[in-house]
C-alpha cells in the first residue's frame, strides 16, 4: 500500500503491470524510462532471459510533481507473464495500489487474457484485496497487428465493467503515458479519499 | 464399434468354427510323438495366456471383467470346436466311445489347432467387450496452477526452468489441486446477463471443416466453398463467449452441415464427446452487434471519486 512519509513529505505508491507474457509489460516500461526526464525517473531494473522474457520484475521509480508540498513517487512494477512464474506475480502483487492490466489484442492471446485477469483477482485474494477496491485501468495493446479482436470483445471479455481502458501501441509509446497518467490519478484521488476517512 | 460386427462377421465365424473341426479331426488322425506331449495344467495356464494376450491385443482398453469375460469366451470356443471335432471324429470311424475321443482332441497337436481357430472365430466378437470409462481429460494448466519457485538452469536459460518447491508450497499445490472456489470477481463475471439473443451466426463450411481432423470429413466436402454457410444458433455460442473459447459438438454440427459433408467418428471415438473449436476470429466479427453489448458500466467505488485539478498527476 502506499506510503506517506510526513517527515520527508513524500508520498510514495506502487503501480503493477499485469498482464499474460509478451504483452508488452517491459515495453511500457521501456518506452516511460525512454521518454521521461532523467531527473525524474531512477534506473530502470530489468531481470530478463536471453530471449528477451522478464524472468523476475522490471522496476522503474519515477517521481511526479508535487502535491500539497509533498513529493510523489511512484514505482513501477512489471511481472512476469509465463504461466510457470506465479509465484513472482504474487510477490510483486503485495503492497500494489494500482494495476494496468496489459492485454493482447491479438485472436490467440483472448484465452490468455482472460486466464491472466483471473490470475490477477486471485493472487490480489491472497493478500486480501480485490479489484473492488484496488484501481486498475486496462490497456488493449498491439493494436498496430493484423488479426486482432474488437475493442468491443475485449471490452466484452476482460472489462465489462466498464473502468478506463486505453488502445495502445506500446512499442510506439501509443497509449502508454494517458494509461499511466489515469491509473496515478485514480491511486492518488484514492489514496486521498482514504487519508480523509482515516484509512492512510 | 458394435456396428463392425455385420452377417459377414457372423458368416466368417461360422466358416472359421467348421474349419477348425475339420482341420482339428485332420491333425488328431496323426499319432502324436510322446515327447511332444505338454502336461494338461501347463497347456490350460498357456491357453489362458494367449487368450489374455488376444483379448488385451485387440481391445487396450477393454475393462477387468470384459477382460476375463474375453478369456473365458475364447477358452469356451475352443472347448465347443474339440468337443464338436471329438464327436465328428467318433462318428466318422463308428466309434461309440465318445469320451475317448474327446480326450484325444486334448492332446497337444489338435488342441494348439482348436486354440489358434477359437481365436478366429471369437475375433469379430471383441466388439461386445466391455470397456473402461473414457479418462477424464487432464485439464490445460492455467494461471496460478504453479506453486513452486521456478529458476533458470545453470546456463542461464529459462526455457527449462529448475522447480524448487518448499514443503509450504507442497501443501499450496495441494490446496490449488482441489477443485477451485469461485473468486468474487469470476462469480461478479458470471452473474453479468449474457444476451439471450434467437438467431444464428452464419460461418463458411470451409471455415469450419478446416477445423476438423481428415477422419471425420466426408465424401461430399469438397463440393463447397466459402460462399456456402452452415447456420449455428446463438445460444450456443453466446455462452461461451465468455470463457474465450467456442465450441460445438460434432454431432450437433453433423446435423447442421449438410448431408454427407462430415461422418460419424469410428472405432474407440464413436460415441464419445467431440468438441469442434470454432475460431473467435471467425465466429465473434459474425455476430450482430447486441450480443457484444455491455449492461450499463458499474464502476467500483474507486473509480467514483472525484478528482480535483491540485491532484491531477503532472505529465512527465
Amino acid at each position: 500500500m502506499a506510503s506517506i512519509n510526513y517527515a520527508l513529505k513524500e508520498i510514495s505508491c506502487k503501480i503493477v503491470y499485469y498482464g499474460p507474457g509478451m504483452c508488452g509489460k517491459t515495453t511500457n516500461l521501456q518506452h516511460i524510462h525512454q521518454h521521461t526526464a532523467p531527473d525524474k525517473r531512477g534506473n530502470m531494473v530489468s531481470l530478463a532471459t536471453p530471449g528477451e522474457r522478464t524472468l523476475f520484475f522490471d522496476f522503474l521509480p519515477l517521481e511526479a510533481a508535487a502535491i500539497h508540498g509533498f513529493r510523489t513517487k511512484f514505482q513501477l512494477y512489471t511481472v512476469p507473464g509465463q504461466v510457470m512464474y506465479n509465484s513472482t506475480r504474487k510477490l510483486v502483487l503485495r503492497g500494489v495500489d494500482g494495476v494496468i492490466f496489459v492485454c493482447d489484442s491479438q485472436w490467440e492471446k483472448m484465452r490468455e487474457n482472460l486466464e491472466s485477469f483471473r490470475n490477477l483477482v486471485e493472487n490480489l485474494a491472497t493478500y486480501g484485496y480485490s479489484l473492488e477496491t484496488t484501481p486498475y485501468v486496462v490497456q488493449f495493446n498491439k493494436r498496430d497487428l493484423p488479426r486482432i479482436a474488437p475493442v468491443e470483445y475485449l471490452q466484452y471479455l476482460i472489462n465489462p465493467r466498464q473502468v478506463p481502458h486505453f488502445e495502445g501501441i506500446a512499442i510506439e509509446g501509443v497509449g502508454v503515458f494517458e494509461a499511466l497518467r489515469e491509473i496515478c490519478t485514480l491511486v492518488l484521488a484514492n489514496l486521498a479519499q482514504k487519508q480523509r476517512v482515516g484509512i492512510v | 464399434m458394435r456396428k463392425e460386427f455385420t452377417v459377414i462377421s457372423a458368416f466368417s465365424m461360422a466358416i472359421s468354427f467348421v474349419a477348425a473341426i475339420v482341420l482339428c479331426v485332420q491333425i488328431a488322425q496323426f499319432k502324436p510323438s510322446s515327447e511332444w506331449q505338454i502336461s494338461g495344467p501347463t497347456l490350460w495356464v498357456l491357453e489362458v495366456a494367449v487368450s489374455g494376450t488376444a483379448v488385451y491385443a485387440w481391445r487396450n482398453n477393454v475393462s477387468l471383467g470384459g477382460w476375463v469375460l474375453g478369456i473365458l469366451a475364447i477358452v469356451a470356443v475352443r472347448l465347443m470346436i474339440s468337443t464338436a471335432a471329438g464327436l465328428g471324429m467318433a462318428a466318422l470311424h463308428g466309434d461309440e466311445n465318445f469320451r475317448q475321443a474327446i480326450q484325444q482332441m486334448a492332446l497337444l497337436a489338435p488342441r494348439v489347432s482348436a486354440m489358434g481357430f477359437s481365436l478366429m472365430v471369437f475375433y469379430p466378437l471383441r466388439a461386445f467387450l466391455p470397456m473402461r470409462p473414457p479418462r477424464a481429460r487432464l485439464e490445460r494448466r492455467r494461471y496460478g496452477a504453479a506453486g513452486g519457485s521456478h529458476l533458470p538452469d545453470s546456463g542461464g536459460n529459462g526455457e527449462h526452468p529448475v522447480v524448487l518447491v518448499t514443503g509450504n508450497e507442497r501443501v499450496s499445490v495441494w490446496e490449488e489441486r482441489k477443485p477451485a472456489q469461485p473468486t468474487p470477481r469470476q462469480a461478479a463475471v458470471s452473474i453479468l446477463p449474457t444476451a439471450s439473443i434467437d438467431g444464428t451466426v452464419e460461418l463458411p463450411i470451409p471455415a469450419v471443416l478446416a477445423q476438423l481432423p481428415h477422419e471425420v470429413i466426408g465424401d461430399r466436402a469438397h463440393h463447397y466453398d466459402d460462399s456456402d454457410l452452415v447456420s449455428i444458433p446463438l445460444d450456443v455460442i453466446v455462452p461461451q463467449l465468455r470463457e474465450a473459447e467456442v465450441s460445438v459438438e460434432l454431432a450437433d454440427l453433423a446435423r447442421w452441415l449438410p448431408p454427407g459433408v462430415v461422418k460419424a467418428p469410428r472405432g474407440e471415438a464413436e460415441g464419445q464427446p467431440w468438441p469442434v473449436p470454432l475460431p473467435l476470429e471467425l465466429v465473434v466479427p459474425r455476430l450482430p452487434p447486441e450480443v457484444l453489448a455491455l449492461p450499463e458500466p458499474t464502476p467500483p467505488k474507486w473509480a467514483q471519486v472525484e478528482v480535483a485539478e491540485s491532484v491531477t498527476f503532472a505529465t512527465t
